[in-house]
């Protein structure tokens, strides 16, 4: 359903002015009416409360929370101070609203007409004189045997109950009022209302009417058949039957559960042992060789380290005269080669001479015939020659030995070893340096994991204990479970029994005279509304608490996003935290109770599926810049078929203007004109500046 | 006219057919009397009241007859 009219004449700063809204579409269900302070934004909304429930919906307006239904004088004297100061004596104040279905409702259109009546000198006129109604559904006038009073009624039905108000036709600047009432009196039970319980209620008191009618028509209650007594009796048999197997029912399937639970953790627990006796023993083995080989690795770097280390001396000393000694080292090695060759020349002299000169002269053909002491010099001069043969020693030949303690192969390591030393590099020692802390790191590795794993036999031990537990809860479970369902079965063929036996005395009822079906019927169908009643109102209060927390935590600061709206019996809403003492909401900051009041809407809006429109005066309020697209957020993502806002210029405009203007289907510019002295109304307008 | 919500919620509307099922009745019965004593509700006239409830009744024992 949404507002499709509201017509308002010599309603306060209103001379004549109509707000025709268009139906509004799924994706357009915005209408803003933007009006600055003081042009007619609470007129509009107060036209609402009054038009539609006149003195019932005095109290909602600002400055009358404290008005009595009954107080008819103030009454009176209130709408006097609403009607248009300037308006013709002779035209009544007038506001006529109109509800029109939405898309797809099958429901009539809602017409009320309130009119208000003056005398001459502006007094209400006295009596019955002073205010009509008119009520219009599909079209056709309605016939409203009890006055006003009849006409709130019928509206209550059509509609919502008159209390319900302040939560569809929202003043921000009114949550207070709306938190009291939703805790202390009507917006709780009115949910009921609205739910359907409460009609329940009534027709369960109808049909007490209705039994007693009967009841006297056939003579008397006593002539209800004796099979009735037998099955109400039964009845009630089946009734606490069921109620038994029900509760059997929930502790089975608790049972069960629990089972479940358990023996999932005895799967885990035994996974665990499994894993600590067949995985880790594996890990142990391995963790032996890897200590053996890290061992070894950690021994040949420091070995190598050592000796790196002892060389270094050596290298720091040497470094500079490596080369002298290493030229030193191979000139005395030539010479040494030198000496031996000359010293080789000298040994083979005398059998050189031999053979030059040989013994004795007779057998000397070329030289035997010289004279001996000729003979003795020839010999000394080749002797002479054959020593100048390796003299003087060769270049390159030291001239004495300054290292002559080394000699051959001593001599050849000594000179590898020299241009060793010379050529070692810092990089070298440092990666040998780097070797031996891995290898040290990893031998600290293994030596921590041996460790732990020394701790396994009393990990072992938990874990067994643990699964010794499990497996006797798992046992105590599976006896309870079994004595559950045995019973469970016993009741069920007992109650099998109970209702093939009510089924032969319904069938002896129906043989009844009508009547006293009727009344077996009647009898069923108020047993049934008194259990469903009983059933329902929880269901509604808890439903009721649920969706406001929903729609409270998105709007409301992070703080309370684990908080939960509760409505007590008869006291005000609470905010319920964990570990948080409870909060009355009443006593909360000013944004948070306009946050509740507009969570109130929203849920009420979905727990009663009533399609009815929503209005929101100032709905931002003063509410910073974090809180305002949080809240118009909530607003205008609510599955309503008509949300109109009424709003000043610095409010819904600028950025939160355009993040909801693609949902805007519809906008009015409400101005003040001083010359008429009337509020005008533009339709299609909006504040200078502000979107298309 | 429409139902009441509380027969169009899926958990109420289970709660209610099985109290419904206990007493051997139908939930449209049920919707049935609820919409008659809507009707007659703000209308300032109760009589025949009694008649429409007669009415549902009977509507009822038919529905029970030809099952």
């Amino acid at each position: 359903m949404f507002l499709s009219t509201l017509h308002l004449q010599n309603w306060r700063s209103y001379g004549d002015a109509r707000f025709d809204f268009r139906a509004p579409s799924p994706r357009r269900p915005l209408v803003l009416v933007g009006a600055m302070n003081g042009h007619g934004k609470t007129s509009l909304l107060l036209g609402l409360y009054l038009g539609l429930f006149g003195r019932f919906g005095l109290r909602h307006a600002e400055g009358f929370s404290a008005f009595k239904d009954e107080d008819v004088s103030f009454y009176r004297g209130a709408i006097q101070k609403f009607r248009r100061n300037v308006a013709p004596a002779d035209e009544p104040t007038t506001v006529e609203i109109v509800f029109a279905p939405a898309t797809g409702e099958t429901c009539e259109e809602v017409r009320v007409v309130r009119r208000w009546f003056f005398t001459n000198d502006g007094k209400p006129r006295q009596g019955e004189g002073f205010e009509t109604v008119e009520l219009y559904v599909g079209g056709k006038p309605q016939r409203l045997t009890g006055g006003l009073d009849a006409a709130h009624d019928r509206l209550e039905r059509l509609l919502f109950p008159a209390h319900f108000m302040p939560a569809f036709f929202f003043d921000g600047e009114q949550a207070q009022t709306l938190i009291s009432q939703s805790g202390e009196t009507g917006i709780k039970k009115a949910v009921e209302v609205m739910f359907g319980t409460k009609i329940v209620e009534e027709v369960q008191a109808q049909i007490k009417q209705f039994l007693t009618f009967a009841h006297g028509k056939a003579g008397g209650k006593r002539t209800v058949s004796v099979q009735q007594k037998a099955l109400d009796q039964k009845l009630d048999e089946r009734t606490a039957r069921d109620g038994e197997i029900e509760e059997l029912t929930k502790q089975l399937v608790t049972l069960e559960h629990r089972k479940q639970e358990l023996e999932k953790a005895q799967r885990l627990l035994t996974e665990s042992l499994a894993r600590l006796g067949g995985e880790r023993r594996g890990d142990v083995e391995g963790l032996h060789a890897d200590a053996h080989r890290v061992e070894q690795a950690k021994l040949a770097a420091e070995r190598e380290l050592t000796d790196r280390a002892r060389v270094l001396g050596l290298a720091l000393a040497i470094s500079r005269l490596a080369p002298a000694i290493t030229n030193r080292l191979q000139s005395e090695a030539a010479r040494e080669e030198w000496e031996n060759l000359r010293q080789g020349v000298q040994v083979r002299g005398e059998e050189v001479l031999r053979v030059a000169m040989p013994e004795p002269p007779e057998s000397d053909e070329l030289l035997g015939h010289l004279s001996l002491p000729l003979r003795e010099r020839v010999k000394a001069r080749f002797g002479l020659a054959l020593e100048q043969i390796y003299n003087p020693p060769p270049n390159g030949c030291a001239p004495d030995y300054l290292l002559g303690h080394a000699k051959g192969e001593m001599r050849e390591k000594l000179v590898a070893l020299v241009r060793d030393v010379g050529g070692q590099r810092a990089d070298d020692i440092r990666a040998c340096a780097r070797r031996l802390k891995q290898a040290r790191e990893e031998l600290e590795d293994i030596h921590a994991k041996r460790g732990r794993i020394g701790d396994l036999p009393r990990e072992v031990g938990d874990l067994s204990s643990r699964l010794s537990e499990v497996q006797t809860e798992i046992a105590d479970t599976s006896r309870q479970l079994g004595a559950i369902e045995r019973e469970l079965h016993s009741k069920k063929v007992g109650l099998k029994d109970l209702s093939a036996e009510i089924g032969r005395l319904q069938e002896a009822l129906a043989a009844l005279e009508p009547e006293q079906k009727r009344i077996a019927v009647a009898e069923r169908v108020h047993r049934s509304l008194e259990a469903i009643s009983q059933e329902l109102k929880p269901i509604t209060l808890q439903r009721l608490q649920e969706l406001v927390t929903r729609h409270f935590v998105a709007i409301a600061d992070r703080r309370y996003r684990e908080s939960e709206v509760m409505f007590p019996a008869e006291s005000p809403p609470l905010l319920c935290r964990k570990d948080l003492p409870d909060q009355q909401i009443a006593m909360m900051s000013g944004f948070e109770r306009r946050a509740f009041g507009i969570a109130f809407t929203l849920a009420l809006a979905e727990i009663t599926q009533r399609r009815i429109p929503l209005v929101i005066d100032t709905p931002l309020g003063n509410a910073d810049n974090e809180y305002r697209p949080r809240l118009l957020n909530a607003v205008t993502n609510v599955e309503l078929d008509q949300v109109i806002i009424l709003t000043h210029d610095a409010e819904v405009a600028g950025s939160l203007f355009e993040a909801i203007e693609d949902q805007v289907s519809q906008t009015f510019l409400v101005e003040f004109d001083r010359d008429r002295a009337e509020s005008v109304v533009s339709d299609g307008a909006y504040f200078a500046g502000v979107g298309r | 006219m429409r139902p009441p919500p509380c027969f169009d919620d899926v958990e109420t509307r289970r709660r209610i057919q099985q109290v419904c099922e206990l007493n051997s009745i139908d939930v449209n019965l049920l919707i049935d009397l609820c919409e008659v004593v809507q009707g007659y509700s703000g209308s300032g006239r109760k009589e025949g009241v009694t008649a429409d409830l007669t009415l549902c009744f009977d509507a009822f024992l038919a529905r029970a007859n030809g099952r």
